[in-house]
């Protein structure tokens, strides 16, 4: 011990280790005789050392306190959450295995925790409530009793479910934090303040309707999590859930698996099963095996007990109530609490069916019937709605009516299948699972190279992988619950694919479509006249996507993603009537009284018709957008010039100097909207965009806004007229003046855009120029960000939530100019077959089929062969049907020089469009699958397909320009990009490729393309794009690498975005023709593929990833082998 | 990364300069984070500081064996006290902020969190002034989460020293945020 220098300090260290009042006494007698000031000191000390403090006891502040929110200011004391209270007796005995602890308030140790109080003993053990040294919190330890933990059986089984318990982690069970084997085996568990839900009847009595559906709904949840897992509870019963004594009242399941661990235990020692059976299935009463119903049985029994007060099934002995349970119907709930819905009645009969196979036979089938139930009974008092409830007290199989149910259920409903097919666990065997996990599919059916980005909320990326040509599964893993984007990018296609969706338990499948290929010259769709519904919102950006060619999204190089807005008509504005009724139920107090010609002036409602589409920017522009602006432009903001802008202090307004768009004292986060703007700077910001992207790029108009923001609804708000829903999609009601929210972290609207209402006020104009803000901001209340909501722009703009978002025209202009002249690209064309006759063409000697004109088409058969046509073509497009016999093979081939075709063993040089029928499919009933393949001199470049129904017409486009080739057919496309060197001109034949089957060709038509001149000098454009591009990939790779440096990345990501960066430095040398620097980039490329091959063989040698993944790596390297070959070919002869 | 290692080698070696350069980068860092987390976490779930600073060591020096993470941690704990009281000021003032569309607001409740940060920032400063090693300690194990093991190694002190600073300071502290 050091000796201490602060008398009073080592005084008091002294007589805190004394638990004895008389002791301390003492030694204070002794230690501050002479000094009564010290003494008092001291004294004051120990009384706050004794004195138990929040602040310094519990663990570190959290984060999530931070921004806005309160700290619990004290946690409720601790109650009698974990059952019974020990006798003196039996409570020394569960501490003789304690070690002594340094902490004065602690009974002792158990490894890293000190015990602070005995909360209880359960089935199997001890309960302590202990504080985790290491982690600064507090916890329950469940130490399983000395007498069970010699038993070995007990003892592992304990462990294994125990562990397997630790997995799941749900809101709705508690979280077991770790399972410890020494001194005994113990298990660390989240510490739940409040009591059990026994306790809560017994206090209580029956519980009423609206209780017993939310707890229920919240027990379903955490079954549904466990199941997930395969876990099976076994001992689903009152005393096993625990109600949080916090405002929320959540409730939490407790004891996963145990039971079976406790059962053992006492099975080895009596032969008498352990614990309560009144909450048992019928199964389980038997002996006999059971799943993960038995549970659901469990669950039935406790939503009758909370409606009742009494257990459904009693008796006097353990075994009469086992007798009961397998045999008995419970006594009707409505005899015993009339009052009693007879829907809840007849969930809970579903749940007591004795043959599990009549029951629900999911948790997360209860889980939705009771959250519907209590969705109904919150918003109506009772539930009207009948379509979920089972039919019936006494359930048996029924016809159900399919068309009333809802997805999820229908999801739900196919998931029992999966089920019924195996043991539970055999769904994800050897994955590792995690309860709050859900599984997601990424599948792509394009056939072509697509990039597959996956990320949450936070960007933290999952994945971003290039995909060349390969169809099927991109991505299949367990993913934590939460909401995810998929997006995938085409090569060569400014629109992504993207789908942002909620990962649950069920899991989710994503399927990335082909890309749609050039726009069908159809009639005009529908117009969006409101009201619509949200698929119907989708549907109509899609329909009109599709009809304009452009996409439904893309997103711009200044990070501005957009949604195609579908042109239609709404109603805008607010009735009087409603403004009034408002004002009267709402903003009745005086002090609203300035708000009132604001809200008038929504008044009256008139139709609006928007006649064209247009894109608007999914979220309103932040801090880092506004920034890059600002650093191209030197601007300064309004604000800036004119002394700052309104800060709120009090009633009063005053300006401040450093209330600007970029203070950071204002400006939590980069990727908050941007404030402080008045409307010139909004104007100055679309001015630059537009001059940077060549789109026009605005301030929307009012009527826009809304009508975008609207999305077809008529109610107050996008999603409905309850103001309390609105937390879901917008940030609105904080304090005045509170820090903007990141954007897009809430729920979009129908139309796909983000934070219409509350965030930032957003500047629109008026049909007569004049700004008013829209859609109300973070410090307004709900009322203030309606639809209709719009406050013209005063003396007090700007202020921190004056901001904006912008519309522009994306693809439109272009789409619009293709399609006043919507023939000009078919002109071109030149048939290649006359429909007649063989004219043009000629066979190849040596090549036995016959080939014949039938019907208009050619007609090849019996053996292999050739017919190639007299004309040769450089680059082209070229378009033609095809009919293939089952089984058959085909090909047509470009460029080829006439001499080279029928050698045997030999392929022609040249580029093959290879069409295989494969037989029939399994994704389409009676279709037939057909790959089409790529190939170059013989060699595959890409392989694509499709589905046709047998003889078919297969209708299929070849584009071959800039080295690139591109082939689209029925409902997808291939394409490879490396052609060099270019290609000879050459002649164009048809192959039949198999003997004995048959192959037509019809319309063929072909279209010579101006031949793309040899850049002698490089286009300035093109250069400036492809610098663009270079900047982009290499801010992409700094990102990877600060993630790898941060541990959140593998070194692959870092990998691939070198070798974006690479790509993009390889096309910049080769457009302005330095063809060493391209040998040199392609070398890098080489080398880096190597390394990223060798750590791919890496992780398959540890079975992380499957072997398959490095055919691609293989095929990769050896891609970037033949680049280089060919940029060597090259360079000019003086090289050495 | 190297930069921070380079501090902290530097501080480690006694370069005063080089501490306190360490602990802008350290601050920004747990900031970033603090703000990240924040708007990512969903109500209800909460992350503590712990993990805040063990997410910013991660960040900054990666996972390589590094001897001297005393100082980052040292200078974690001082960030993280900032960040907290920094927020706590923060969310006071906008609370007395007013404005131009009014959301009426609870009053302030007696026993405020905020407050009560506040004040234990206040009283950790008095406490510093008379016992060094006491306010540290409580720095590193409120603010950083370091057990009693950790703050013993960043102070370089005993186990059982950093134990009964501890103790007293928590006494110290609870006596006069209450007098």
């Amino acid at each position: 011990m050091s000796a201490n220098p602060n008398p009073a300090e080592a005084i008091f260290l002294a007589a805190a280790d004394i638990a004895d009042p008389a002791g301390r006494a003492a030694l204070l007698d002794e230690r501050c005789a002479g000094n009564p000031e010290l003494r008092r000191r001291i004294e004051l000390l120990l009384k706050a050392h004794d004195a138990p403090d929040s602040l310094l006891d519990q663990p570190v502040p959290t984060a999530e306190e931070l921004p806005t929110r309160a700290m619990p200011v004290e946690q409720s004391d601790t109650t009698q959450a974990y059952g019974r209270t020990l006798d003196d007796e039996e409570e020394l005995d569960a501490l003789a295995f304690l070690a002594p602890s340094g902490r004065p308030d602690s009974l002792g140790k158990i490894g890293q925790y000190d015990v602070l109080e005995v909360l209880g003993k359960g089935a199997f053990g001890i309960v302590f409530r202990a504080f985790d040294d290491k982690l600064q919190r507090v916890v329950a330890v469940k130490v399983l009793a000395p007498s069970l933990a010699t038993t070995s059986p007990a003892r592992k089984r304990f462990l294994r479910e125990a562990r397997s318990s630790a997995s799941v982690r749900h809101e709705h069970v508690v979280q077991v934090h770790a399972v410890e084997e020494q001194p005994l085996p113990h298990l660390v568990m989240e510490f739940v303040p409040g009591e059990t839900l026994q306790q809560r009847l017994d206090r209580t009595g029956p519980l009423d309707v609206l209780e017993v559906v939310r707890i229920g709904r919240q027990i379903a949840e955490g079954l549904t999590a466990a199941h997930a897992t395969g876990l099976i509870h076994r001992d689903i019963k009152p005393s096993n859930i625990l109600v949080d004594s916090g405002p929320a009242a959540t409730v939490k399941i407790t004891d996963f698996g145990l039971a079976r661990a406790a059962d053992d235990a006492s099975l080895t020692r009596s032969g008498v099963v352990a614990g309560t059976p009144m909450y048992m299935a019928p199964e389980q009463a038997k002996g006999e095996s059971l799943d993960h119903r038995a549970d659901l049985f469990s669950l039935g029994s406790v939503l009758y007990v909370m409606a009742t007060g009494r257990p459904p099934f009693r008796a006097s002995s353990t075994f009469a109530v086992l007798k009961r349970v397998a045999e008995d119907e419970p006594r009707p709930i409505r005899e015993i609490i009339p009052e009693t819905p007879d829907w809840l009645c007849r969930i809970v009969g579903k749940l007591h069916a004795k043959d599990p196979a009549e029951r629900y036979q999911l948790a997360c089938e209860v889980a939705e019937v009771l959250r519907d139930c209590e969705e109904q009974m919150k918003s109506d008092g009772l539930v009207k709605d009948w379509t979920r409830i089972p039919a019936g007290a006494a359930p048996r199989p029924r016809r159900r009516r399919w068309a009333a149910f809802s997805v999820p259920t229908l999801l739900a409903l196919a998931a029992i299948v999966w089920f019924a097919s195996g043991p539970i666990r055999s769904r994800f065997k050897g994955v590792p699972v995690d309860a709050n996990t859900g599984r997601l599919i990424v599948e792509v059916r394009d056939p072509g190279q697509v990039s597959i980005e996956i990320f949450n909320e936070g960007e933290q990326v999952v994945t971003r992988r290039l995909l060349d040509h390969s169809r099927g599964q991109a991505f299949n893993d367990l993913l934590p619950f939460g909401r995810w984007h998929v997006v995938a990018r085409y090569a060569g296609v400014t629109s992504p694919f993207r789908e942002v969706f909620e990962l649950g338990p069920e899991g989710k499948t994503v399927v990335v479509p082909a890309f749609a290929g050039p726009p069908s010259p159809t009639s005009e769709p529908a117009r969006a006249v409101a009201p619509f519904d949200a698929a119907q919102a989708k549907a109509h950006q899609d329909a009109w996507a599709k009809y304009l060619g452009v996409p439904v999204e893309f997103t711009d190089e200044f990070h501005h993603t957009f949604r195609l807005i579908p042109p239609g008509e709404f109603e805008m504005g607010t009735s009087e009537k409603d403004v009034e009724k408002l004002i009267a139920e709402s903003l009745s107090d005086k002090v609203w009284e300035w708000s009132y010609p604001r809200l008038r002036s929504e008044s009256p409602v008139r139709k609006v018709r928007i006649e064209s589409a247009f894109y608007m920017a999914t979220h309103e522009t932040t801090v880092r957008q506004f920034r890059d602006f600002v650093k191209a432009t030197g601007y300064k903001t309004r604000a800036e010039r004119d002394g700052g802008g309104w800060v709120y202090k009090g009633l009063n307004a005053e300006r401040k100097p450093d209330a600007v768009w970029n203070s950071p004292k204002y400006f939590v986060s980069d990727d908050a909207p941007v404030g402080y703007l008045v409307r010139d700077d909004a104007d100055a910001y679309c001015r630059w965009l537009s001059r940077k992207t060549g789109q026009d790029v605005a301030l929307p108009t009012e009527e826009r806004w809304e009508y975008a923001c609207r999305a077809g609804t008529t109610t107050a708000w996008s999603h409905s007229h309850n103001p309390d829903e609105l937390k879901r999609y917008a940030w609105t009601s904080d304090a005045i003046d509170s820090p903007l929210k990141t954007v897009g972290l809430r729920v979009p609207n129908p139309f796909g855009l983000y934070d219409m209402h509350g965030n930032v006020d957003e500047l629109t104009l008026n049909a007569a120029g004049e700004a008013f803000l829209r859609g109300g901001s973070v410090s307004e209340l709900a009322v203030m960000a309606r639809s209709a909501r719009r406050v013209p722009v005063d003396d007090f703009l700007p202020y921190r939530a004056s901001g904006f978002r912008i519309v522009t025209t994306g693809d439109l202009k272009k789409a619009a100019a293709k399609r006043e002249s919507p023939t000009a690209s078919a002109d071109g064309f030149a048939p290649l077959f006359n429909g007649k006759n063989l004219t043009g063409w000629k066979t190849v000697g040596g090549t036995p089929a016959t080939w014949a004109v039938e019907n208009g088409a050619i007609r090849a058969a019996g053996s292999e062969g050739y017919l190639v046509g007299d004309q040769s073509f450089g680059e082209f497009q070229f378009k033609a049907e095809v009919r293939i016999s089952p089984d058959g093979k085909w090909s047509i081939l470009t460029h080829v020089d006439p001499t080279e075709l029928g050698m045997k063993g030999k392929s022609p040089r040249g580029i093959g469009i290879e069409l295989t029928d494969k037989g029939p499919t399994n994704d389409v009933q009676g279709h037939r699958s057909m790959e089409v393949k790529l190939t170059r001199d013989g060699l595959p470049l890409a392989i694509g397909g499709a589905n046709l129904k047998p003889n078919d017409w297969f209708p299929i486009e070849v584009t071959v320009r800039d080295s690139k080739i591109d082939a689209r057919f029925k409902d997808g496309s291939v394409g490879a990009s490396n052609l060099k060197p270019g290609l000879a001109r050459g002649s164009i034949a048809l192959h039949l490729a198999k003997g004995n089957s048959a192959v037509e060709f019809r319309a063929m038509e072909i279209r010579e393309l101006p031949a793309t001149s040899t850049r002698a000098k490089p286009d300035p454009d093109v250069v400036k794009a492809i610098k663009a591009k270079l900047a982009a990939a290499e801010s992409a790779l700094a990102i990877a690498e600060a993630r790898f440096r941060a541990a959140v990345a593998p070194k692959t990501e870092v990998l691939t975005q070198q070798l974006a960066v690479i790509d993009v430095k390889i096309d910049l040398a080769e457009v302005e023709n330095r063809q060493a620097d391209v040998v040199n980039l392609a070398e890098q490329a080489v080398k880096i593929l190597g390394d990223r091959r060798e750590m791919l063989a890496a992780l398959i040698k540890n079975g992380r990833i499957p072997a398959g993944d490095l055919i691609g790596a293989d095929a990769a390297v050896a891609e970037a082998k033949l680049r280089l070959a060919r940029a060597k070919l090259k360079l000019p002869e003086t090289k050495p | 990364m190297a930069e921070v290692t380079r501090l902290i080698d530097a501080a480690a070696a006694g370069d005063r300069r080089a501490a306190g350069e360490l602990l802008p980068l350290v601050y920004d860092e747990l900031r970033a984070i603090a703000a990240a987390r924040m708007a990512q976490e969903r109500p209800g779930q909460t992350l503590d500081a712990t993990a805040l600073v063990h997410e910013a060591y991660l960040r900054l020096i990666g996972d390589q064996a590094f001897a001297n993470r005393g100082h980052f941690f040292a200078a974690a704990a001082e960030a993280m006290r900032r960040i907290l009281v920094d927020a706590a000021r923060r969310k006071k003032r906008d609370r007395h902020g007013g404005g131009r569309e009014r959301v009426e607001l609870p009053d302030v409740p007696a026993r405020d969190p905020d407050e009560r940060l506040l004040a234990l920032d206040d009283a950790l400063t008095r406490l510093a002034a008379e016992d060094e090693l006491a306010a540290r300690v409580v720095e590193l194990r409120h603010f950083a989460g370091l057990g009693h093991e950790g703050v013993a190694e960043t102070l370089g002190i005993t186990v059982y020293l950093a134990r009964q600073k501890w103790t007293y300071a928590r006494a110290w502290l609870r006596d006069a945020m209450t007098s």
